[in-house]
């Protein structure tokens, strides 16, 4: 199928993206802090999939070669994300930015995997996602991060150790007469 | 927090940070959980994100999503994307060029060719001058001039002048190219003359002539094998001018942005036209890089062996030539418990049975014996299934093996990974996968017992040097360790905090330095 799709058949280039459109925006979600940016990346992800159909391989799995297109497509966005949001920050009233500010977790509501990954910062996220979502090794991180093995560990540890501490913060609110705030 | 929640701390964070625990290890870490409520909440939280892409989990259409895209395809209307980005994608200028850039390329493969035609042509006519041919007495034809070429090991994706070869076809001729995407080859220059190609490598006979043999590296690797040439008979590989002429060794040339001449036998004259470098076994040199030659690793000179490890099935003179298919379930083939080679597979071997192990992805598929006969070819083809029509490769692609080696270490199985991890850098000794694992093996083999190996592969990822130079150097401190070569342990330490001061071990190395210094 893949060779058809590097030939530019348009119903192969359709199954594709039908087959993979659900998995490669959720793995955008997983590595975006906003839901724009993860439609952003996926659709970016689908089409570089699509314009990279010559290099799969046989006997590879299809899903998970996309996989790692859509982790490089998203991580790419995200830095560059990140760098205009540094420029916009700088000169707006937080309340102003469409990306919004509010973390607060509503009553009666139980902190899970979505609230703890958007309570992270992007480095971190990122490391425990591709990690421990997507099954990289370190070093494999490491490559697709550029950034060093050490601080990528350095980031899981970290990252970890925040996931451990909101786990708390919720487990005591939760304790509280009244529950939680 | 008590000795038990230390402990399990502990074992948390090591998994986190993506350590393989033992057994034994792993029940403490979930046994725990059973009994504490914060512990739970993290598994159970740590399980939801790795449960969140599991490869079994269905993940209906995203409509919205796949309309979006189909629209960009189309040109209906442009992407949705408000960002300035360089992807491909339709409309942008990358992908606007792309004539333009095949124009280009169709161009130089036109001059190519053109210079390949006219370089074989004015050897023809130089043959022609110098032959006794306005002899009017000559009754006997010169002695042969040019040696004989051919390819004789063809495995994987691999082309002779830009059309798909086997072996057994035709000679080669000066000036011609031979070329390999995701494959290998070897070209038999007579006598007695074996070059062997790397994955995504390409060369062309500049000359085949008896007293200057030459080939010359366009792209990725080539390793020449050679038996000792008669006195005023050289053979030479060059890359960009830098040219490596022997006179009966085995060396390699790699090109990447400088080419790097490797000696695994006796002695290479390297030239860049300025200066002759003998460059020993056992040795490396980039012409144009001042800290002159270095030693050649072992992981290095078993990666680059392997390359030729094949050149011993069509020595002697009884040969015929076996052809292995693609097939779709299979993937390689193992001949006489050899290293298992990319499909499709042609190759010279020596008559007489052979013994051949077919491959899927994941691991021995059946076993064949096969009888060759002399001078005749022997397809093996019954109960193989044809390949699907447009199957992009044959052989397990790097994404392929690593994630069967993720697979493997997510069950804890060691063994399995590491196998997997070799056959990749095997396979694909020059993708960025195979450089990546190399520091993942390392730590394997440590785990595992093997620090010498180890040691192997951390050298291996440190000659070739990379981001993760600082976990390779700090691995193979350790696996000194495990050797007991403490002098050698205690300088890599020093090196290792004098490049990396704020490094993830160096905290670590200071103390035991300081501590191996207060203990003489």
């Amino acid at each position: 199928m893949m060779a058809a799709v590097a030939a530019k058949d348009e119903r192969a280039q359709h199954a594709v993206v039908s087959r993979l459109s659900g998995r490669v925006r959720r793995v955008a979600g997983l590595l975006c802090r906003s839901s724009a940016d993860a439609d952003d990346a996926a659709q970016l992800a689908l089409l570089e999939i699509l314009a990279s159909a010559e290099s799969f391989r046989f006997a590879t799995s299809l899903e998970r070669w996309a996989d790692k297109i859509t982790a490089r497509t998203a991580l790419r966005l995200q830095r560059r994300e990140h760098a205009r949001r540094n420029i916009l920050e700088r000169w707006l009233d937080p309340t102003l930015l469409p990306w919004g500010t509010s973390l607060s977790i509503s009553e009666g509501e139980r902190l899970g995997l979505r609230g703890v990954l958007e309570r992270l910062s992007p480095e971190r996220r990122e490391a425990l996602v591709l990690r421990h979502a997507l099954g990289y090794t370190v070093e494999e991180i490491a490559e697709l991060t550029s950034t060093p093995a050490g601080t990528i560990k350095d980031r899981l540890v970290t990252g970890r150790r925040q996931v451990r501490e909101m786990l708390r913060r919720d487990a005591l609110r939760a304790s509280r007469p009244g529950g939680r705030s | 927090m008590n000795a038990r929640e230390k402990a399990w701390e502990a074992l948390q964070e090591r998994w986190v940070a993506g350590e393989t625990l033992s057994p034994m290890e792993e029940r403490l870490r979930v046994e725990h959980s059973t009994h504490h409520q914060l512990a739970r909440r993290e598994l159970e939280l740590f399980s939801d994100l790795g449960q969140e892409l599991a490869p079994d989990k269905p993940f209906p259409p995203d409509a919205a999503l796949v309309a979006r895209v189909l629209r960009a395809l189309s040109g209906q209307s442009p992407p949705k994307l408000t960002l300035v980005t360089d992807e491909r994608h339709p409309g942008s200028p990358s992908r606007s060029r792309r004539p333009l850039f095949a124009a280009l390329g169709l161009a130089a493969t036109i001059a190519l060719l053109a210079g390949g035609i006219a370089l074989f042509r004015g050897q023809e006519e130089s043959r022609t001058a110098a032959s006794p041919a306005a002899s009017p007495v000559a009754v006997t034809p010169p002695p042969a001039a040019h040696n004989r070429s051919e390819l004789v090991f063809a495995s994987g994706e691999v082309r002779a002048d830009g059309a798909r070869a086997a072996v057994g076809e035709r000679t080669l001729l000066a000036g011609q190219h031979v070329s390999t995407g995701e494959g290998r080859a070897c070209v038999r220059i007579d006598p007695a003359i074996d070059v062997c190609l790397g994955p995504r490598s390409e060369i062309v006979l500049g000359s085949l002539s008896q007293a200057d043999t030459r080939v010359r590296l366009v792209r990725g690797l080539a390793i020449a094998s050679l038996s000792k040439r008669p006195p005023g008979e050289t053979f030479s590989l060059s890359a960009d001018g830098v040219v490596a002429t022997a006179r009966g060794t085995v060396f390699a040339v790699e090109k990447s942005a400088e080419p790097e001449v490797l000696v695994l036998e006796g002695i290479v004259d390297v030239s860049d036209r300025k200066t002759i470098i003998n460059l020993p076994a056992h040795s490396r040199l980039t012409v144009r890089d001042k800290a002159g030659a270095r030693p050649l690793g072992r992981g290095t000179e078993a990666r680059l062996r392997a390359l030729i490890g094949p050149v011993g099935l069509w020595q002697g003179d009884s040969l015929g030539v076996l052809e292995v298919p693609e097939a779709t379930d299979a993937v390689e083939v193992s001949i006489d418990q050899g290293e298992p080679l990319p499909l499709p597979l042609s190759i010279f071997v020596a008559a007489g049975q052979r013994d051949l192990v077919l491959h899927s992805g994941s691991g021995a598929l059946r076993h064949e014996r096969v009888q060759v006969l002399p001078g005749q070819t022997h397809r093996l083809s019954p109960g193989l299934a044809p390949a699907a029509a447009g199957a992009a490769h044959p052989a397990p692609g790097p994404d392929a093996l690593l994630d069967q080696a993720r697979q493997a270490l997510s069950r804890g199985d060691a063994a399995k990974a590491l196998s997997l991890y070799r056959r990749l850098t095997a396979i694909h000794p020059n993708s960025r996968e195979a450089a990546t694992v190399l520091v993942t093996m390392g730590k394997l083999e440590l785990q595992t017992g093997s620090p010498g190996r180890a040691l192997q592969a951390f050298q291996a990822y440190l000659a070739r040097g990379g981001p993760l130079s600082p976990e390779a150097l700090g691995g193979k401190i350790r696996a000194l360790r495990a050797l007991g070569r403490e002098g050698e342990e205690r300088a890599m330490m020093e090196q290792y905090l004098s490049r990396y001061p704020d490094g993830f071990e160096a905290p670590a190395l200071k103390r035991r330095l300081e501590a191996a210094r207060s203990d003489p």
